[in-house]
């Protein structure tokens, strides 16, 4: 099982939205049962991001842990937002 | 979640600050916001900033912890000329046309207003809309209707 944690700001909405549509992505590509997910805010990153595979933000953060981090914007606004799936499995090596 | 009384159309600000400034100022005297409203969003929007670049216009979306908020609603602002924020994520200066300051005291709720939004902001169609539409009434029909 890899572990996917998702950071933003607050911990509470963006982070949600960026989740979910990650969670669609995955299902759609058949990958959702190989993976758990973890929500935090930013400041809580440092503690929490420790054992995960992959941290995917929707704010500035995570780049001095040594844990891949990907961009999780275009899960908010839809633009690119396949490539960040794709990004995600190529990461976890699903 | 929107109401005419805070949809906010075509005025000019020289600034992120002027423009905080007046509308939480007006939120405030409306009864949606606490008094501590304005500081909140000013220092997130530093450390956490909410602009979006999308394939038309910059958007922006402050929004702070419900301890803030006396009353949910979404305010809708459309600049006459736009101002400059800073992007989620890069850091990267956006030129914000269009903001929603998200006034939500029940978390799931403002997820949920969020995601359904953010749906929208890859749809070229509405982006134009809430840029060229006059009528307050039209424009909350739009947004109403998502």
């Amino acid at each position: 099982m890899k572990k996917i944690i998702v950071a933003c700001g607050s911990g509470i909405a963006t982070s949600t939205v960026a989740l979910q549509k990650l969670k669609e992505g995955l299902e759609e590509r058949g990958k959702l049962d190989q993976v758990s997910f973890t929500q935090c805010s930013i400041p809580e990153l440092a503690s929490a991001a420790e054992g995960h595979d992959v941290i995917v933000t929707t704010a500035q953060g995570g780049e001095e842990l040594s844990i891949p981090v990907i961009n999780g914007m275009p899960l908010i606004t839809g633009i690119n937002a396949e490539q960040v799936v794709d990004e995600v499995i190529e990461i976890l090596g699903l | 979640m929107f109401s005419k009384e805070i949809v906010y159309l075509d005025d000019t600000f020289q600034n992120q600050e002027q423009l905080f400034e007046a509308i939480a100022k007006d939120l405030y005297e409306k009864g949606y916001v606490e008094v501590t409203y304005l500081k909140a969003i000013s220092d997130r929007e530093k450390t956490y900033p909410t602009g979006i670049n999308t394939l038309v216009t910059g958007i922006a979306i402050p929004h702070t912890d419900s301890i803030h908020i006396k009353k949910q609603g979404i305010a809708f602002v459309r600049l006459a000329k736009p101002v400059m924020f800073k992007e989620m994520v890069t850091n990267n200066p956006v030129q914000v046309h269009l903001l929603f300051f998200l006034l939500v005291k029940e978390k799931h709720q403002q997820v949920e207003v969020l995601s359904k939004l953010m749906a929208l902001f890859s749809n070229e169609d509405f982006i134009n809309k809430l840029l060229s539409e006059n009528k307050k009434e039209n424009l909350l029909k739009a947004l109403t209707e998502i």
